[in-house]
């Protein structure tokens, strides 16, 4: 209990805001939001007053609409979008546009919910309608000109926003093929979307290969095509530039990458939204890991661009700065966060700002025009790997200020301790696994069921902070980073491919699936059974003690930070978490946090987040139906919440319509669906 | 008359179906070749045993049931052939799609029978129970 005081110790302390006022990019004018993440500067802000801290409780559902228009499910009836449903709406001139649960482009009224008009697949069959939903779809004007831009699949569309018709003039009768030349013929896919920056579409997205589920994440391939950022032309779709994410034999970074590895490993995509500062023509890419990211033996060396922040000019693809976040990846730990603009005032200094993240928690921040860091980012020293032929990097960077939203590092310390006896359960459960600090490397996993069966790492491998972490307040320079402290194991097996560059590797997330039966099934050491568990029924998380997290909660927060001063301001527990577990009911015990990916939206008085989807995650951590929470956005205390059909699984948003602000959201889940939930003031 | 032997039909039908869906809806074979497409095209995100993964839920169990108990087993094949694999939409054929669904349902407690499933149509007449 002792972290759960704390927060609520902070949140009574800490209150304090920033005395200076700063000021990132402007956020969507005339009641609009322009981007998914409501400006270039991913800000997810808006100043509209309407729904405010004294009626926000009166909110009411004003209307919903299915993740599929019914007008193409009649066309197609075998048509059922995934739960998972992604996109968030942005509004031009009172009409809401979003990719819908396939992936096509839906247009309808802002007040009403009422269609205008819905993308039609290239042909009238259910295998051109099938698809998944994108974050979103960017919006681009130019004097009367305008345009919608989106991908689906492996294609990048140009969209008229009248009539949802495709811009014949664009690359080949109106879309764009996005296809890398891999091993073995990945096809693209890109959930973020696309982003425009002046005239220039810039592409990031997966599709280097099919190891580690598309990712590169897992398994025990170890070669994949690099997933380049590629530059288009708004007007005719055509590649305009390349940046090579894996550097090419003679530029510079390719010497970070040993035993000729740049020759054959990839991804490192951006997956998360990139954001751009127009008139510095520059654009702010966050890059991931690369191809098998729990083993570098056969890639030893810093391995540049891996998991950076790229600065990259966006008319022309050059670089113009880079800070990598972390070298030699052996954790995942994805720049997986939109890196907002900010423009904040330091020690009496003005900034042009941009505040980058990750799954490690840390909130990195640097002068976006010069790339430095605003505050010192130290090397310092980390564990060295155990496991043959893998060389960690020595150090790691770690930003001195402000300080990390989440918890870093195992030790027994992070043990639940609710009683004595699940305290007891969990340290049973932890005695068959390596601890260590932040950035203790992957285990060798024994094929003894007694023996070590990996790494316990805090973040885990989906991290702390993912694509909806975080939210800015450019009034105040106010950055809410959303999170959840999950707990996850890598422990490594030999690759039963002898002749593999990969001696060793991560069998979870594995696409070939003769290697991943070899390696896991036969030889990974059996688990523990949990009191009343089936042997053969599935169990997402082993690190749990019937269903309950063996680290302590929160398992959902927010974290309020002034950036100004580089201080936490409160800290949030979101939902009430397992508290009404059977093992926790009688305890009496405060909001432990709902775990997941719900994004933040920031008004004028407000922050705005709700509980995630069990889309994905399971139901984990959610006790009841899920909610949408309005939080005073100076001192973090829960206002008002609101009953949602299903978790949330995009970002909300709000607009002006008729006189009216409008809260808009996707959400999906079990036994629900998917669909648009629109709320207003009665 | 009409509308009494519809009824009748009607009757006869669902306990045609809800027979069907206890007994074997789908032969081994069906399910061992939906058992190797699943390997190839879900497991990567879904795990071997159907666990889950980090972008995908889990296919057996409690997670399984709380979606699709009471529905029919076309509204799954629906749900696989217009989303799945999320980086390839569209690319899983008729059969494959069938094949893949008798091997889920084969491991959520749903014995194969004699019966092989030609056509996503017939999937229409399975209505699924969480076995008990």
């Amino acid at each position: 209990m002792a972290s759960m005081q704390n927060v609520v110790g902070l949140t009574a302390v800490l209150v304090v805001m920033g005395s200076l006022p700063a000021r990132a990019q402007q956020p969507s004018a005339n009641g609009e939001w322009r981007t998914y993440g409501g400006d270039k500067a991913f800000t997810r802000y808006s100043p509209l007053a309407q729904i405010n801290r004294d009626n926000v409780k009166d909110l009411r559902v004003a209307w919903t609409r299915p993740a599929v228009d019914p007008m193409i499910k009649d066309q197609f009836p075998d048509l059922s979008p995934s739960n998972y449903f992604r996109g968030t709406p942005i509004v031009i001139n009172g009409v809401l546009y979003a990719p819908n649960g396939v992936g096509l482009l839906e247009a309808f009224d802002a007040a009403t919910g009422k269609t205008r008009w819905v993308q039609q697949p290239v042909e009238p069959t259910l295998k051109e309608a099938a698809g998944q939903s994108t974050r979103g779809v960017a919006y681009w004007r130019k004097n009367e000109q305008e345009r919608l831009v989106s991908i689906r699949g492996e294609y990048l569309y140009s969209i008229d926003l009248k009539t949802g018709q495709p811009d014949r003039n664009f690359g080949d009768n109106g879309r764009a093929w996005l296809n890398r030349r891999t091993p073995d013929g990945a096809a693209y896919f890109g959930f973020p979307g696309p982003f425009v920056v002046n005239d220039v579409i810039v592409i990031g997205g997966n599709g280097g290969g099919k190891a580690g589920a598309g990712y590169g994440d897992g398994g025990f391939e170890g070669k994949s095509k690099a997933e380049d950022i590629r530059g288009f032309d708004i007007f005719t779709g055509k590649l305009l530039w390349t940046f090579h994410v894996m550097p090419l034999k003679g530029e510079p970074g390719y010497e970070t990458w040993g035993k000729g590895s740049a020759e054959f490993v990839g991804n490192m995509a951006a997956w998360a939204s990139m954001t751009a500062d127009e008139d510095l023509g520059s654009v702010y890419i966050p890059l991931t890991a690369p191809t098998a990211s729990h083993y570098g033996g056969h890639r030893p060396g810093k391995n540049l661009y891996s998991d950076s922040l790229v600065c990259l000019n966006a008319k022309t693809g050059k670089l113009v700065w880079h800070y990598q976040l972390i070298h030699h990846d052996l954790w995942e730990y994805d720049a997986a966060t939109p890196p907002v603009l900010a423009d904040l005032t330091v020690a009496g200094k003005r900034i042009k700002a941009v505040i980058a993240s990750n799954k490690t928690g840390f909130l990195y921040v640097f002068d976006r025009v010069s790339g430095q860091p605003v505050w010192p980012i130290e090397e310092r020293a980390v564990p060295k790997s155990a496991v043959p032929g893998e060389e960690a990097w020595p150090t790691q960077p770690f930003p001195t200020k402000p300080p990390p939203y989440d918890r870093q590092g195992f030790t027994e310390a992070d043990l639940i301790d609710f009683t004595p006896e699940l305290h007891k359960r969990a340290l049973e459960i932890v005695s068959h696994y390596v601890m260590g600090p932040l950035f203790t490397p992957p285990s060798l996993r024994s094929e003894d069921p007694e023996g070590n069966r990996g790494t316990l790492v805090l973040p885990g491998g989906w991290g702390s902070g993912n694509w909806n972490t975080g939210a800015l307040d450019p009034e105040t320079g106010m950055y809410y980073a959303v999170s959840m402290t999950q707990a996850g194991s890598f422990g490594v097996l030999r690759n039963p491919d002898a002749e593999s560059p990969l001696l060793y590797g991560f069998p979870e997330g594995g696409r070939n699936q003769q290697q991943r039966q070899q390696a896991s099934v036969e030889q990974r050491p059996a688990e523990p059974l949990l009191p009343g568990q089936v042997p053969d029924q599935p169990r997402p998380n082993a690190l749990s003690i019937d269903g309950l997290p063996i680290v302590k909660p929160p398992y959902g927060r927010i974290t309020a930070f002034d950036m100004n001063k580089g201080t936490i301001v409160w800290i949030s527990a979101n939902g009430d978490g397992p508290r009404n577990h059977p093992l926790l009911k009688d305890l009496n015990l405060p909001p432990l946090g709902n775990i997941g990916r719900p994004a933040a939206l920031v008004t004028k008085s407000l922050l705005i987040v709700g509980d995630s989807s069990d889309a994905v995650m399971g139901q984990a951590g959610i006790s009841g139906p899920a909610k949408l929470r309005a939080y005073d956005k100076a001192s973090g205390k829960v206002i008002a919440q609101l009953d949602l059909p299903a978790g949330t699984t995009g970002g909300p948003m709000t607009f002006m319509a008729g006189g009216k602000q409008y809260l808009v959201v996707p959400v999906g889940g079990r036994g629900y669906g998917a669909g648009w939930i629109a709320f207003a003031l009665p | 008359m009409d509308r009494v032997r519809a009824s009748v039909i009607a009757c006869l039908l669902m306990g045609a179906v809800l027979a069907a869906a206890e007994s074997g809806a789908f032969s081994p074979e069906q399910a061992r070749h939906g058992e190797m497409l699943f390997g190839d095209k879900c497991a990567a995100c879904h795990g071997n045993k159907l666990e889950g993964g980090q972008e995908a839920p889990p296919l057996k169990g409690e997670e399984f049931w709380s979606e699709w108990d009471q529905k029919t087993a076309r509204a799954i094949y629906s749900r696989i052939i217009s989303t799945m694999p999320p980086d390839s939409p569209g690319s899983l054929e008729e059969k494959e799609v069938i094949d893949i669904l008798a091997f889920v349902l084969r491991e959520n407690g749903l014995p194969p029978g004699t019966r092989t499933i030609e056509h996503a149509g017939e999937l229409n007449e399975i209505k699924l129970q969480r076995p008990r």
